[in-house]
């Protein structure tokens, strides 16, 4: 459900650009990445063995 | 191979070659990701999923070079969902770097998958630096779509890969947050 909506947004963008919408494309592509930052920050939690 | 003069035009740029390439390295990428997972067996964990989306993302920079002409906005795509799915890929790495740790997954060729991701990803931001360069003079774009059979052919299977990982996602999480280490899929459960 997380990681759900960047595919969705990034498939729509892979679409657009096949149907020649360039603006739906990168509109598309722009609301994927941030979906996709959200899920980051969601997933990315696991406690590292490493120092940093 | 095109339709009207300045698809002509934008299909004769050595870029327009390279980055039909680079969109088809993509999408092998993908196709062995699911390789790994249908035939292979192997459950995408939530990084392994937010690394093929990067991945997509990636390609939808190329395949927009392809179908709209080479553009300063379509390489920035490229680097900007490089960079967003390196640091997913570097994570990967960094939680298995320790001693003794046997990774995620199996290795290919030496590595494993996240390695090469984290490797797709840096190499994605070097061509596109370098394509940056060779397109400096013709970064104008076509401004309208460029239909060829090869770059339609490859842009829908980029979207087919893109349906295939909803499925993927649909079938390995639900609708609920997915897990770290999925053992199965919803139906197996």
């Amino acid at each position: 459900m997380i990681i759900l909506p960047s595919i969705i947004f990034a498939t729509l963008a892979a679409f657009m650009t096949l149907r020649g919408n360039r603006k739906l494309a990168l509109a598309s592509w722009a609301i994927a990445v941030v979906c996709m930052l959200g899920a980051m920050q969601y997933h990315m939690d696991d406690v590292m063995t490493i120092s940093l | 191979m095109s339709n009207g003069s300045g698809s002509m035009k934008v299909t004769s740029y050595p870029s327009y070659l390279l980055n039909l390439l680079a969109l088809a390295g993509i999408c092998v990428t993908l196709l062995a990701a699911f390789f790994f997972q249908l035939v292979m067996g192997e459950i995408p964990c939530p990084l392994c999923m937010l690394q093929r989306i990067g991945l997509i993302l990636v390609g939808l920079g190329f395949a927009m070079n392809v179908r709209f002409g080479p553009s300063a906005v379509h390489y920035a795509v490229v680097i900007l969902s490089a960079m967003t799915g390196a640091g997913v890929s570097l994570r990967q790495v960094l939680l298995h770097i320790a001693p003794g740790d046997a990774g995620f997954g199996s290795a290919v060729f030496g590595y494993h998958m996240y390695t090469w991701g984290f490797i797709a990803f840096m190499g994605s931001i070097i061509f596109s630096a370098v394509m940056l360069i060779i397109d400096r003079n013709h970064l104008g774009g076509s401004g309208h779509p460029v239909r060829t059979a090869l770059g339609s052919v490859l842009i829908g299977l980029l979207v087919l890969l893109a349906l295939g990982n909803v499925a993927s996602d649909v079938l390995t999480c639900g609708f609920a947050p997915c897990v770290g280490d999925p053992q199965g899929y919803i139906f197996q459960r």
